[in-house]
């Protein structure tokens, strides 16, 4: 099987609102897929659709070629989720979370250790109670939760809220370990920069529809270059080219420079032109 | 059901569950520390019961005066009706109802626990307080008999029986926070709904006792199938009113774990 997630003509409404709107999406197998997207554009619906916490209005949605809904819930087995709002059993300890889940999971937890030791968790911490934590442990402890049974698939919306720069790195590494051993990351996120260091390919979603899918860098080439030339007489002059880069550079070498910054287009201008040239 | 879950749910709510079942323990305790001794009490307490009896249905009220008819005042106590509710409803309260508005119950339904499984593991953990909490007052009246001194003359046997009865009710009861939760969003609807739910069944039984000749409105609610006083005056039918209680816990589970399934979102 190539496709770890489909999503056929799904649409969901939450009374008059229509959350998600015949949205249409392919996830391959080993993929890390971006799904971006402003606030109440339907990311966590279209997540909760996928693993069958809600019911659609229309249309299917699959993990691993199996729809949550109607499907043997065993077969969750397979997915590891971490939710954008999470919440936990506040009375208890992060270890007793911990081996809740990896009962209800039924599997063993090769990769808990791990997690914890990427993240500088200490051991300690773990007997206490999760009401005790700051935020950013009880993220940490949430993404665990999402990776300790070594699922093929994982479903994380917003898993960096409340996570440090060093956190947040070893979650990248943590993700790139994924990836290296073959699972697919559907990753909804916020801070575009980490989407931009992971993904392969991204998806942007604004009211309920798909606005566009595809790799970084093809939607990158279909943006402009910020150039900044400084000529010789000491005056700036900063343009956006598209095209060719022989010919922004025949231009730039028309401009006596003396030198010449070309930024990569960031993935938060590629957003924001997908989003508000489609609400234009 | 889920045995990791069930064992979760129990100690989640230990602490609740404990004071809970040291109510009606607590109640039968201060039965004993109450119990007229001398003459002159008991035929007071006998003119009070006469009142009584005169408002009320005369098969509901034993001879007070008697170690029978006094101790049973433990099975009947608000205290011990509320004890046994509350310590079935409490674990439902939490999950599912409680834990879907904190949103907990989404990474509970995104590991292979299906909705009809954690609802009955729910109602287990329910059903294991209202189980041991059902049978504190037969603790509770031993101990306070002891301290009078009547322990002889209490009907143990009796009180066996009035607590199946009693376990059957807190089943009843158990298996309505079981259908309320699955219904309510949050955890603070489930208990508004559930409170109108014991308020309906406490007014069916008063309407039933003080409108004479209509005892039948007893038999529309859970408490009227709750006779302590005609099982400890030999009169009543307590298995078989046990039963009835079961049956319709039982269907009231069965569409409670259905509505869980059919819900539109976890």
């Amino acid at each position: 099987m190539t496709t770890a997630l489909s999503i056929e003509s799904l649409t969901v409404r939450h009374g008059a609102t229509t959350a998600v709107d015949d949205l249409n999406l392919e996830v391959r197998v080993g993929e890390v897929f971006g799904f971006l997207g402003p606030n109440g554009a339907g990311k966590s619906t279209t997540i909760r659709t996928l693993l069958g916490l809600i019911r659609p209005d229309a249309g299917t949605a699959r993990i691993l070629g199996v729809d949550m809904q109607a499907a043997e819930p065993s077969l969750r087995r397979r997915v590891g989720f971490l939710p954008g709002d999470l919440a936990l059993f506040a009375h208890a300890t992060g270890r007793e979370t911990l081996e809740l889940f990896a009962a209800l999971y039924g599997t063993d937890c090769p990769d808990r250790d791990a997690v914890f030791a990427r993240f500088r968790f200490p051991a300690s911490a773990l007997d206490r109670p999760v009401k005790g934590y700051s935020t950013g442990m009880r993220q940490t402890l949430g993404i665990a939760l999402a990776f300790q049974h070594r699922p093929e698939v994982l479903v994380l919306d917003e898993p960096t809220t409340g996570l440090d720069p060093l956190a947040r790195d070893a979650f990248l590494a943590l993700v790139a370990d994924a990836r290296a051993r073959g699972a697919t990351v559907f990753l909804s996120s916020h801070v575009l920069d980490e989407v931009d260091r992971l993904a392969d390919r991204i998806a942007v979603i604004a009211q309920g529809k798909l606005r566009v899918v595809d790799t970084v860098e093809r939607l990158r080439a279909s943006l402009p270059r910020r150039v900044t030339v400084r000529r010789k007489d000491g005056t700036d002059l900063v343009f956006d080219a598209m095209g060719p880069v022989s010919a922004l550079l025949d231009r730039i070498r028309g401009l006596d420079p003396e030198d010449v910054e070309i930024a990569p287009v960031p993935l938060d201008a590629i957003f924001q032109s997908v989003v508000q040239r489609r609400d234009a | 059901m889920n045995f990791p879950l069930l064992w979760f749910s129990i100690r989640r709510h230990r602490i609740a569950t404990s004071l809970l079942f040291l109510v009606p323990v607590i109640v039968g305790v201060f039965t004993g520390v109450f119990f007229p001794e001398n003459q002159k009490d008991r035929e007071m307490l006998g003119q009070v019961a006469k009142i009584f009896k005169k408002a009320l249905d005369e098969e509901m009220i034993l001879d007070v005066v008697t170690p029978a008819g006094f101790f049973n005042v433990a099975f009947q106590h608000p205290l011990t009706f509320l004890a046994v509710i509350f310590a079935g409803a409490v674990p439902l309260m939490a999950l599912p109802s409680g834990d879907r508005g904190r949103g907990t119950l989404d990474i509970l339904l995104a590991t292979p626990l299906s909705r009809g499984r954690l609802v009955a593991t729910a109602f287990a953990a329910g059903a294991f307080g209202a189980i041991l909490v059902a049978w504190a007052p037969l603790l509770g009246v031993g101990l306070g008999a002891r301290f009078a001194g009547v322990a002889d003359s209490v009907p143990m046997d009796a009180f066996v029986k009035t607590s199946v009865n009693l376990t059957a009710l807190g089943l009843w009861f158990t298996a309505l926070s079981a259908w309320v939760s699955v219904v309510s969003e949050d955890g603070p609807a489930a208990m508004r709904r559930l409170g109108a739910c014991i308020f309906i069944a406490f007014a069916l039984q008063v309407a039933g006792q003080l409108w004479k000749g209509n005892t039948w409105i007893r038999s529309v609610g859970p408490i009227g199938w709750y006779r302590p006083a005609l099982v400890t005056a030999g009169k009543g039918t307590p298995l078989l009113d046990a039963a009835v209680l079961f049956a319709v816990s039982i269907a009231m589970l069965g569409v409670a774990l259905m509505l869980a399934r059919r819900r539109r979102r976890a």
